[in-house]
């Protein structure tokens, strides 16, 4: 496995040292480590994540480089194996999203979108959706700041066409 | 997603007075393209829900959402009717309580025009892309005499078009609804929308071929073609309406 160690800046000047691999799950570092515009000795600025966040970001991609080291280490492991090392995986998450307070799991969805992280966008948003799913309109107009713009009787004639959705 | 991701943290809204100004107005800058990641990996149910929250989202919703569920390849249902005067029966549901998030059972939800109508004899006679063709049989109010009305519509939305009768007194169906030689065929755009049907039905050597709008158009078939016992005309019917279209 490479060594190489990568150097990141978060915006409130935290730095954080990362291996090559982890931080190629972020697209936008993965480019700039194949175009070479990454000096050894210098700190990557990331100047939209804050440093309790990019601890956060590292935190996941150092798990999942770890997952995919295994899964190339035993390539002939059987299903049952393939099975329990998801649910490993799935635990991990579920753990790792279930400590986080709404305002965190918002920032920490902004910054792998600004990192480009494909499967962490995917886990923040499926918790999210979780959260919000049993919600009123009201409130999860209220959580994501949305304004209502519909007149009262453009809202009461979609109640109506939707009513089995808020039966 | 693991069992206790899926069921949610019923604190968290508590949570919502702590979040900071600061990202309150970083929540707002969420992407267009995030919101909907997040709406697309809601049940059904609660995609219709928040087509409340405002405008765009809303003809987000309507526009091309269905195509871009996380789930909804595997929602589908096989629903019918035992007899003509009772409600449909769903004789498999794969669209799953996690994908609708339905406490009942989708066919529990279909509502019939017929309710306003007086009258529970109605007859299925074909479907396609989530629209479905039912006959109504409306009894005068001097039981008398029945007529027949003609619905397409969605019944989970509960909208529903009457198509006009296609020529009064000028045609007699002989064995309606027991016709085999209908057919119901819908134009759906890449999005998955249906934007037009068509109905076809065949009575002796005549094709009526009746749109949306209740416009009709009769096809004379050639001799022999018509109306028999030949229930393979149905496949080729069905083909020459798709290019009618």
């Amino acid at each position: 496995m490479s060594s190489n160690m990568i150097m990141l800046k978060s915006s409130d000047g935290a730095s954080f040292e990362i291996e090559e691999a982890a931080a190629r799950k972020s697209k936008i570092i993965a480019n700039m480590i194949e175009v070479e515009c990454v000096d050894e000795d210098k700190a990557i600025p990331l100047q939209n994540v804050t440093g309790n966040i990019l601890a956060l970001v590292i935190e996941y991609c150092n798990k999942h480089i770890v997952d995919d080291d295994d899964d190339v280490a035993t390539e002939e492991a059987s299903e049952e194996e393939e099975e329990a090392k998801k649910k490993k995986v799935d635990d991990w998450e579920a753990e790792f999203m279930n400590s986080m307070s709404l305002e965190t799991m918002f920032e920490l969805l902004l910054a792998a979108n600004y990192l480009n992280i494909k499967s962490l966008i995917d886990l923040v948003c499926q918790t999210i959706a979780n959260n919000i799913k049993d919600k009123t309109p009201e409130e999860v107009r209220k959580i994501f700041s949305i304004e209502n713009d519909f007149t009262p009787e453009e809202e009461e004639e979609i109640r109506k066409e939707n009513a089995w959705a808020f039966g | 997603m693991t069992e206790r991701l899926a069921m949610g943290n019923p604190n968290l809204l508590m949570r919502y007075s702590q979040i900071s100004l600061e990202t309150r107005r970083r929540i707002r800058t969420i992407p267009e393209a995030i919101l909907v990641e997040i709406l697309a990996r809601l049940p059904l149910r609660s995609i219709a829900r928040f087509k409340l929250l405002c405008k765009s989202l809303k003809s987000i919703i309507e526009s091309t959402f269905i195509s871009l569920h996380r789930n909804s390849c595997s929602s589908w249902s096989l629903m019918f009717r035992t007899k003509y005067d009772r409600p449909i029966t769903e004789a498999i549901g794969l669209h799953g309580c996690k994908t609708w998030d339905l406490p009942k059972s989708l066919a529990s939800y279909i509502i019939m025009p017929c309710h306003r109508l007086r009258t529970f004899k109605y007859t299925y006679v074909a479907s396609s892309n989530g629209l479905i063709w039912i006959n109504v049989f409306v009894t005068h109010s001097d039981k008398t005499c029945s007529i027949l009305k003609c619905f397409v519509g969605n019944p989970v939305l509960r909208k529903w078009v009457g198509i006009p009768p296609p020529d009064p007194g000028t045609l007699v169906e002989p064995h309606w609804p027991l016709n085999p030689f209908t057919a119901m065929v819908t134009r759906v755009d890449e999005d998955g929308i249906v934007s037009s049907f068509k109905l076809v039905k065949v009575l002796l050597n005549l094709m009526i071929v009746e749109s949306m709008n209740g416009e009709s158009v009769y096809i004379h078939l050639r001799q022999g073609c018509g109306l028999s016992n030949d229930f393979s005309l149905l496949v080729p019917l069905t083909t020459l309406v798709l290019t009618l279209l």
